[in-house]
């Protein structure tokens, strides 16, 4: 084969093959472009899934967290509220003995006032004349208990 | 004979008193017997004076007899017997008694309780009213100062209504 020939030949060869290396450059570039592309949205949409997917579940222990919050507050409040009615029934019961209480002392010492009073007026000036018949029917009624007495 | 104690005795002090009363009594009657005997010139020493709860027990004790150192023996056998043996009961009141109220009880007690029981008065004001009667270990209490104090209860109603 002549040189030049050759030459030609691997010169168009060379060029073919330049070409093709072009297009299948071209061709790996735009396949390597789309799988990228495609390897992104993925990559992208699964971000994005796992985001949510932790979003609700972070949502989902948050409302739990809160649920029990507001439920333990709520029975504070009425443990609260039970708390204070029970002292306040206490207090008012307490109220109410020392009341009685009081009273107690009051109508006691007003009636020691009243005998001590009694006693004290009347044990002057007793007279024994205008007794004498009550003194004879003490006597006569409890002549038995007398006898008895006096018996043993 | 019939020998019962008369009103004028009433305490065991009375009878104690009256006693000694008949035994003095017996002393000079024995002594005036005698000196009879030895001689009626002798003058008769004067007659003691006696209470008269001593004459009283004097008649019984003669009735209606001579009386006789015997029989006034046995006045203080009996008057002795009653010392130890009567029932003694000791009666508080609320002021000192006079003799006619010391008298109507004592007779009702020995009317309906005892002929020959004995009675220590004494008083004490704060009774108020009624007695207090103790009789060996028993107490009655039938003073008004124990009806009020047993009322007490229904002055406090009686305060709330006022």
């Amino acid at each position: 084969m002549p040189k030049e020939l050759k030459q030609q030949l691997i010169e168009e060869s060379e060029e073919e093959y330049r070409k093709i290396l072009e297009r299948s450059s071209t061709r790996l570039s735009k396949e390597l472009d789309e799988t990228v592309e495609r390897i992104n949205l993925s990559v992208k949409k699964m971000s994005a899934d796992v985001v949510t997917k932790e979003l609700k579940s972070y949502e989902h222990l948050f409302e739990q967290y809160k649920n029990n919050a507001l439920e333990e507050f709520d029975s504070s409040k009425e443990q609260t509220s039970n708390y204070q009615n029970e002292l306040k029934a206490k207090l008012l019961e307490d109220i109410e003995k020392e009341k009685e209480r009081l009273f107690a002392l009051i109508d006691n010492k007003l009636s020691d006032a009243v005998m001590a009073f009694l006693l004290e007026a009347m044990q002057h000036e007793v007279d024994l004349g205008a007794q004498s018949d009550y003194l004879l029917k003490l006597l006569e009624e409890h002549k038995e208990e007398f006898k008895q007495a006096l018996g043993s | 004979m019939k020998l019962t104690l008369v009103e004028e005795i009433i305490s065991t002090e009375d009878l104690r008193g009256v006693i000694e009363e008949v035994k003095e009594y017996k002393k000079w009657f024995i002594h005036n017997q005698i000196k009879l005997k030895v001689s009626q010139r002798h003058k008769v020493s004067i007659r003691p004076e006696l209470s008269n709860a001593a004459e009283a027990l004097l008649d019984q004790a003669n009735d209606g007899k001579e009386l006789t150192a015997t029989k006034i023996e046995d006045l203080i056998g009996y008057l002795e017997h009653c010392l130890i043996k009567s029932p003694l009961v000791r009666i508080t009141l609320a002021a000192i008694p006079s003799a006619p109220i010391k008298h109507k009880i004592v007779a009702w007690l020995r009317t309906n309780i005892s002929p020959s029981m004995l009675v220590d008065f004494r008083f004490n004001s704060s009774l108020l009213g009624g007695m207090v009667v103790i009789s060996g270990s028993h107490i009655y209490d039938w003073s008004l100062r124990r009806q009020l104090l047993e009322s007490k209860d229904k002055l406090d109603g009686v305060l709330r209504r006022v």
